[in-house]
């Protein structure tokens, strides 16, 4: 057999091994990391909501509704006795430097934006901690005014971070129309 | 050259980080806190061994060897990285705060120079015995020089000493007793690269001063 050939195939080969080995320690983590994230996501949105004041989980209907792209979740949150809806609670990650930043982003039936939380980023540690402090001029407005974000303005080092969080804002612009039926 | 030796000299004598000068960028980046140097060491301890074990392995065939050898940096790769990833997953799953800390430096194990170094000059040629003792010693003096510049830097940059989770020794104490704060720069990479060229300063002068007195020695003998 050609030797260029055999020595391609023996790279295969330990490709393939190597493959079924990260399946296998896959199969036992990725159930884990889900778990994590799921019970991040719900003690994030539940302190979001406290530091809000919009009362807590206990208090409404909760409805979750995964999604496909970088909304990838809509919680609607519905009061329990008129099953008024209240507050829709989205998802919503956007790329930063090395890592995506998961945020949570509260809409009331108004489509104001009634509060936001950086859920998790995986930055290089101490670069990004100005992000979770800056004001990103977004409460109280209108969830597809997005103009006045471009206001916001950051450390050139950590810009990819700040836009990211910024892109999340835009992300969520976009689906309003989707879930409040496009009357904006 | 006996097993202990073999690995004694990770630590002392061809320490990867303050000797041969190597994986440099991990750490800096990583060694701000204690807690970060004892997560990437044990990281770099899981794959450095493992990768030198299985490296040996497949190069202790003749015949497997030959087909190897024109390919051999790609199959180093492969097995690093997915020892590299396996490290990643299993993190990620189970230890998540150290996970985020390390951030990016985790992935970047796979083009480590330390752990690539040892593949091509040690394991490709050695039996697996030795690989194993010699990539322990390896990462061993690795940890420990990332833990000696993670000491350094926690203490002077933060006034604390995080050993692992919520366990953290605060040493405000001293900095109040001389009246003065805690210096952040040593948290920042400008005080990673003062604190790497004081230690490496130090050890040189250190192993400076001992090679004189042993040539000294030598001559009045």
């Amino acid at each position: 057999m050609n030797k260029g050939l055999a020595s391609g195939l023996v790279l295969l080969t330990l490709g393939l091994v190597c493959g079924l080995l990260l399946a296998g320690v896959n199969a036992f983590t990725a159930p884990t990391i889900l778990a994590l994230e799921n019970e991040m996501k719900f003690n994030s949105l539940n302190s979001m909501l406290e530091e809000y004041q919009l009362g807590t989980t206990a208090d409404f209907v909760i409805d979750e509704e995964p999604l496909i792209g970088n909304v990838n979740d809509k919680f609607t949150l519905s009061d329990p006795v008129t099953e008024e809806l209240q507050y829709v609670i989205y998802s919503v990650k956007a790329r930063g430097y090395q890592s995506d930043i998961v945020m949570l982003i509260v809409v009331d039936s108004d489509m104001i934006v009634r509060g936001y939380t950086i859920v998790s980023e995986a930055e290089t540690a101490g670069t990004v901690d100005f992000i979770y402090t800056v004001d990103y001029l977004m409460e109280g407005r209108l969830a597809t005014d997005v103009i006045s974000i471009d206001a916001v303005s950051g450390a050139t080092t950590a810009k990819f971070s700040l836009a990211a969080v910024i892109r999340c804002f835009q992300y969520v612009a976009e689906r309003i129309p989707v879930d409040f039926g496009g009357g904006v | 050259m006996n097993q202990k030796e073999n690995f004694f000299k990770g630590i002392l004598k061809e320490n990867p980080l303050f000797i041969s000068v190597l994986g440099m960028c991990p750490s800096l980046a990583v060694t701000t806190k204690l807690e970060n140097a004892i997560g990437m060491g044990i990281a770099v301890f899981f794959v450095l061994v493992l990768s030198n074990f299985l490296v040996s392995l497949l190069m202790s065939s003749k015949k497997i060897r030959e087909l190897v050898k024109p390919v051999r940096i790609p199959v180093y790769i492969v097995i690093i990285a997915s020892l590299v990833t396996v490290v990643e997953m299993v993190m990620h799953a189970y230890l998540y705060s150290l996970y985020v800390s390390l951030g990016v430096f985790i992935p970047l194990i796979v083009v480590n120079c330390i752990i690539l170094g040892r593949a091509e000059a040690f394991a490709s040629s050695n039996k697996p015995l030795d690989s194993v003792v010699d990539g322990m010693g390896m990462a061993a003096g690795y940890t420990l020089a990332i833990i000696l510049i993670a000491f350094v830097r926690e203490i002077l940059g933060k006034g604390t000493l995080t050993i692992w989770g919520s366990v953290q020794l605060d040493l405000h104490f001293i900095f109040d007793f001389l009246k003065i704060t805690p210096i952040d720069m040593f948290s920042k990479p400008v005080g990673a690269f003062m604190t790497f060229g004081f230690l490496l300063a130090a050890i040189l002068a250190i192993t400076n001063k001992r090679q004189a007195k042993l040539a000294e020695e030598g001559d009045k003998k």
